[in-house]
């Protein structure tokens, strides 16, 4: 049966190379992949896996992980992939190839989580302290931090994909910082479709998981305070003659502390400088004012970077 | 010994028969935000036909065969027949993809059509009561899977998905409705036939029982996908519900369980194909006997 | 009529005794242990014939030897043999023909016959008395609770060991003689007013068609009258136990019991009884349920556990977990088999450990637990020559097997079969195997009753001896192929 048209015995475990993460990155014109693989130690119990890092350099995408191949005795094995790291130098472009051959390739898990950083291949070069790979211990501290602040990061891959078919395609990618071979979760980078247009610190992923709805059970916690939030309301004024678009959001908060309440009105004000929707007003317009939309829709762009967007923080004592 | 009446079996392969290769492939590509609220209507819809379409068919069987009726009920079990060869046909094929581009990419897809063929054989020739009893196992263990899936799913869920954006417009519910009793509910024309030929009270309630369960099974696959992806997302992929499950985790341990869906779109749609088989068999042999000097043995 | 297939049924007796005797001594000219006794009593000759080893000589002495010399009655010249049997013998059992092949049927079986000078009939004399192995427990049917008696070679002994549990007129018992040579007695029983007639009646047919020469176990006939027979699942059941053949014969069942072997045959037979135990209806209904659905479970883990973790390892290893896939891959590296050949390699090992064991003596069987554990456990794994995941896989599912001992054959060769199926197509494969397999057994039948006859009613009687062990009080019914469906109750308004 084996020799029966195109018939092929698939490789055993053993057989290939486990990757645990993979990485992207840009440097001029070339596009670097890495590939975080764990290397088992035939049989020998008493050695834990060791975990090597590959890289491919190619004129794009594909070519860079063609070159990643070639260089090695076994193929890569992608099913247990648990994390795609985004460099910075990766643009809008270069971003849109790995998502298609991610979606593209059955063998990477639509759960796969996506992450941004400034140098993906130091990032993936640092040790793992508690967990067989670096890849599996990034996905364990983002859950970690998610807990901690109540943040749910909606970065796995489907939601990507989902944010992208929305008349809104805004998301936010986890950024992770490295520093004397440590690394941190520092904030999220904001894309809509795939150009990136902001990364902000803790605060500012705060304010965006409060706008996207996208907090555990109404809390936030900003340091080791936690309270809880609530978004009011949402009104827009178009403006037709003036072609503007003015947005008032209200954001009500649980604290009777006034050093929280002022820490969290300087945090919010601090970002309101925006010129993209990363916070899906167009879907809310869409939603609650179908008529309005069908009138903006075309040129949302220029509009919303032209517009106001006004936020107003108040604690529950402020009602 | 007392002869069963099977009701509780073909409830479980009229249920199966519905869920066939559309747990695999809903929603469809047109889907929009108006998806879930045309799914249900089809359901409401196809209630009424269904019932009606049983009345009509004992109606057809009592007829008196004198010459003209003859040929009248000759061409009505005729188009029956491909009809049914076709939606046998269409199963395949769409069971066959979802194998070769999900189960085993790797694999030839010949073979594996050639594997099918002859499971679909094997229950082809056996025995009707070996068939009901197929369906009855499967029903259960695919309902079992369904729910125990779904359970896990749920902590990814995300209400908003499925949230209506704008008050639904009669037009755009129909369309989507539409849609649906094309592609998943106008098979069940066949059943009545199927119950029928293959029942000696012609008992409606196994078929409404199992249009129920089958509408409940493919519910929770159109609910799974569109919960976790959303509507254009579920709408753009191949195998939305495979796909959905495949992201979903059972604690720290299992990553993926879209390994349970292999069994349940295997088992809907090898029911449904032999089902559609078995049926065309029974009304090609009803035809001949209608002119037929020798009488071919039918059920 | 056996005896060497020669036909003797047209030879007639004579008056003369020497012409009788010339008759008998050369039908059995070369058999050495016919013996024949001429005694001279009241002026008539008689001779004694039996053969040694089959009779009971103190009974022969005392109830056909003694009375003929010691009696004092001159038979009468008209009606000899009757008046014989019925005034001088003091044997209970006197039968009287003029038929050789009766003759030497009776007297190969361990009857005595008694010749008469001047009488064309001879007197066939029940004198049984061959050894046999006595009463013990079926070491293959060995229970905690309950009954421990066992069936032994004798069919007569057999026979009274179930009539001992069913006292009442309605168990009724027929004969059949089968095979050429052997002539072996197979006696059919069954209870009148619960049995189907039309079981028995295609029972009776199917005997009635073989043709062979010998019976020496009742498998001879098994094999010949079931239902599907190239299946791997037996449509017959077989027991050593006298208390589980009169279960089923209250159950409406057919009991064969045939000479020369212990093991009895009981049909119809439904899958559902391959994973019943025979203390299950012995000991409490939750802990016989308990055992009940662990043997469903271990058969259909036996069969799917290695299958399933081939095809996850090579065909699906996105559905491992991480950990998990990657211990695996450690301690699979550096075997130089594949994981299929490896596996098969080990299911054929634990197969020739597990036929060794039951073969050997005891004292050969600790030093092959040794061989077995120590070196194909630790030495072969060590060096590589199997993994241990393989290892665990195979032992967890043949240990599984052996839960269900009647299915043993059948569970060894479903387990290669799906594990080929699923070393080519992955879950596809064993998925299809498995519904091939499913199918195979709906369709199965056993005497026209459907194999899984339980699963045609969807009701609590239906299942109630099935998955689980319904409690006693509960089991109202019979199963349902019966004719005569209430066990309980009949008589509660009497």
């Amino acid at each position: 049966m084996c020799g029966c048209s195109g018939y092929e015995y698939p490789s055993e475990t053993d057989m290939e190379y486990m990757v645990s993460s993979l990485g992207f990155d840009k440097n001029g014109e070339k596009v670097s992949a890495f590939a975080e693989i764990i290397v088992v130690n035939s049989g020998d119990g008493e050695k834990s896996p060791e975990v090597k890092l590959f890289e491919g350099v190619g004129e794009n995408v594909r070519s860079a992980l063609y070159s990643l191949n070639k260089g090695l005795a076994k193929p890569l094995m992608v099913k247990h992939c648990g994390l795609l790291v985004i460099g910075d130098g990766i643009d809008a472009d270069t971003l849109n190839d790995i998502f298609v051959f991610s979606f593209e390739n059955k063998e990477i898990t639509q759960a796969i989580k996506v992450v941004s950083t400034e140098n993906a291949g130091e990032l993936l070069s640092l040790k793992a302290n508690s967990n067989i790979a670096l890849g599996y211990e990034l996905t364990t501290a983002l859950k970690q931090n998610s807990r901690h602040t109540g943040i749910v990061y909606k970065n796995r891959l489907y939601e990507i994909a989902a944010s992208l078919e929305k008349k809104s395609p805004y998301y936010a990618l986890p950024v992770f910082s490295v520093s004397n071979d440590k690394y941190s979760i520092d904030g999220v980078k904001i894309f809509f479709d795939t150009n990136a247009v902001l990364t902000t610190d803790e605060k500012g992923a705060i304010l965006h998981a409060i706008m996207s709805n996208n907090f555990k059970n109404g809390e936030i916690k900003l340091g080791s305070e936690c309270f809880n939030v609530k978004l009011c309301s949402v009104k827009y004024d178009f403006s037709y003659k003036k072609n503007l678009l003015k947005t008032d959001v209200v954001i009500t908060v649980d604290t009777q502390n006034n050093d929280n309440l002022l820490m969290l009105k300087n945090a919010i004000h601090k970002q309101t400088v925006l010129k993209t929707d990363i916070y899906g007003i167009l879907d809310r317009i869409y939603a609650e004012k179908p008529e309005l939309f069908s009138k903006i829709k075309d040129n949302y762009g220029s509009l919303f970077g032209l517009g106001e967007i006004n936020f107003t923080v108040r604690g529950r004592g402020d009602e | 010994m007392n002869k069963s009446s099977f009701l509780a079996h073909k409830t479980a392969i009229y249920a199966l028969f519905i869920l066939g290769e559309a747990g695999i492939i809903i929603p469809y590509k047109n889907g929009n935000d108006k998806n879930f609220l045309g799914f249900l209507l089809a359901v409401l819809i196809g209630f009424p036909i269904i019932y009606l379409l049983c009345i009509l068919v004992k109606k057809i069987e009592n007829l008196n065969k004198n010459n003209y009726k003859k040929y009248f009920i000759a061409v009505i079990y005729f188009f029956v027949a491909v009809f049914s060869l076709s939606l046998g046909v269409g199963c395949f094929n769409s069971f066959l993809r979802f194998a070769a581009d999900y189960i085993l990419p790797n694999a030839s897809p010949y073979l594996m059509g050639i594997i099918f063929s002859f499971v679909i054989a094997a229950v082809c020739l056996s025995k009707r009561e070996a068939f009901y009893k197929l369906g009855l196992i499967s029903a259960v263990a695919s309902a079992f899977m369904l729910f125990i899936l779904f359970l896990f799913s749920v902590p990814q869920f995300n209400n908003d998905k499925i949230m209506l954006l704008s008050f639904p417009k009669l037009k755009e519910v129909s369309e989507q409705a539409l849609s649906y009793l094309k592609q998943t509910f106008l098979p069940v024309i066949i059943l009545p036939f199927f119950e029928g030929f293959f029942s000696k009270d012609n008992n409606k309630k196994s078929i409404l029982k199992g249009y129920i369960i089958g509408s409940l099974f493919l519910t929770v696959c159109l609910l799974n996908s569109l919960l976790i992806f959303g509507n254009e997302l579920s709408a753009k992929l191949d195998f939305p519900y495979s796909e959905a499950i495949s992201t979903v985790t059972a604690g720290n341990i299992f990553m993926r369980l879209d390994g349970f869906s292999y069994y349940v779109f295997f088992m809907s749609c090898l029911i449904k194909i032999g089902l559609s088989v078995k049926l065309a068999t029974e009304l090609f042999k009803r035809i001949i006997n209608l002119f037929a000097l020798k009488k071919l043995p039918t059920n | 009529m056996a005896a060497g297939c020669n036909d003797y049924s047209k030879t007639e007796l004579s008056e003369s005794l020497s012409e009788n005797l010339i008759i008998f001594r050369n039908i059995f000219k070369k058999d050495a242990i016919l013996r024949t006794k001429n005694i001279s009593a009241n002026g008539r000759e008689y001779a004694v014939l039996y053969m040694d080893g089959m009779v009971n000589v103190a009974m022969l002495n005392d109830s056909v030897v003694r009375p003929l010399v010691m009696v004092d009655i001159i038979p009468s010249a008209e009606n000899l043999a009757e008046s014989v049997s019925k005034q001088i013998l003091f044997a209970s059992e006197v039968k009287k023909t003029n038929r050789i092949d009766d003759a030497l049927r009776a007297i190969l079986y361990g009857d005595t016959l008694l010749l008469i000078d001047g009488s064309r009939e001879l007197l066939i004399i029940n004198t049984k008395g061959w050894r046999t192995r006595g009463i013990s427990e079926p070491e293959n049917e060995r229970i905690l609770q309950g009954p421990r008696e066992g069936f032994d070679e004798a069919a007569l002994l057999n026979i009274a060991m179930i009539r001992r549990k069913l006292l009442t007129p309605d168990f009724c018992v027929e004969i059949e003689r089968i095979g050429r040579r052997t002539d072996t007695i197979v006696f059919i029983c069954y209870l009148d007013s619960l049995v189907d007639a039309k079981i028995l009646k295609e029972l009776k047919r199917r005997l009635s068609k073989i043709d062979i020469d010998g019976i020496l176990d009742t498998n001879y006939i098994a094999e010949q009258i079931r239902d599907n027979r190239y299946s791997l699942f037996k449509t017959t059941g077989s027991t050593e136990r006298p208390d589980i053949a009169a279960a089923a014969l209250l159950e409406g069942r057919i009991a064969l019991v045939v000479d020369g072997t212990p093991v009895v045959m009981t049909l119809p037979y439904l899958f559902s009884q391959n994973f019943q135990s025979d203390e299950d209806y012995y000991i409490n209904f939750f802990v016989a349920s308990v055992g009940r659905f662990l043997r469903y479970i271990c058969f259909f883990l036996s069969i799917s556990v290695p299958s399933v973790f081939i095809s996850l390892i090579t065909f699906h290893k996105e559905l491992l977990p991480t950990t998990f896939a990657v211990s695996i891959a450690e301690l699979r590296g550096g075997v130089p088999f594949s994981s299929v050949g490896e596996c098969l390699m080990l299911i054929f090992i634990f197969e020739i450990l597990r036929e060794t064991g039951v073969r050997m003596s005891q004292s050969v069987g600790h030093a092959l637990s040794i061989v077995g554990g120590l070196v194909i456990g630790q030495a072969a794994v060590e060096a590589k020559i199997v993994s241990a995941p393989i290892l665990i896989v195979v032992a967890f599912s043949g240990i599984s097997g052996l839960m269900v001992p009647r299915l043993k054959g059948a569970v060894f060769y479903l387990r290669v079969l799906s594990l080929i199926a699923s070393a080519l197509f992955g879950l596809y494969g064993y998925i299809a195997f498995m519904t091939i397999l499913f199918i195979h057994i709906f369709s199965l039948s056993s005497f026209s009753v459907d194999y899984t006859v339980s699963l045609n009613y969807i009701k609590p009687q239906s299942l109630k001896d099935t998955l689980f062990r319904a409690a006693w009080f509960v089991m109202k019914k019979r199963p349902l192929f019966n004719k005569n469906l209430t066990r309980m109750g009949e008589h509660k308004n009497k």
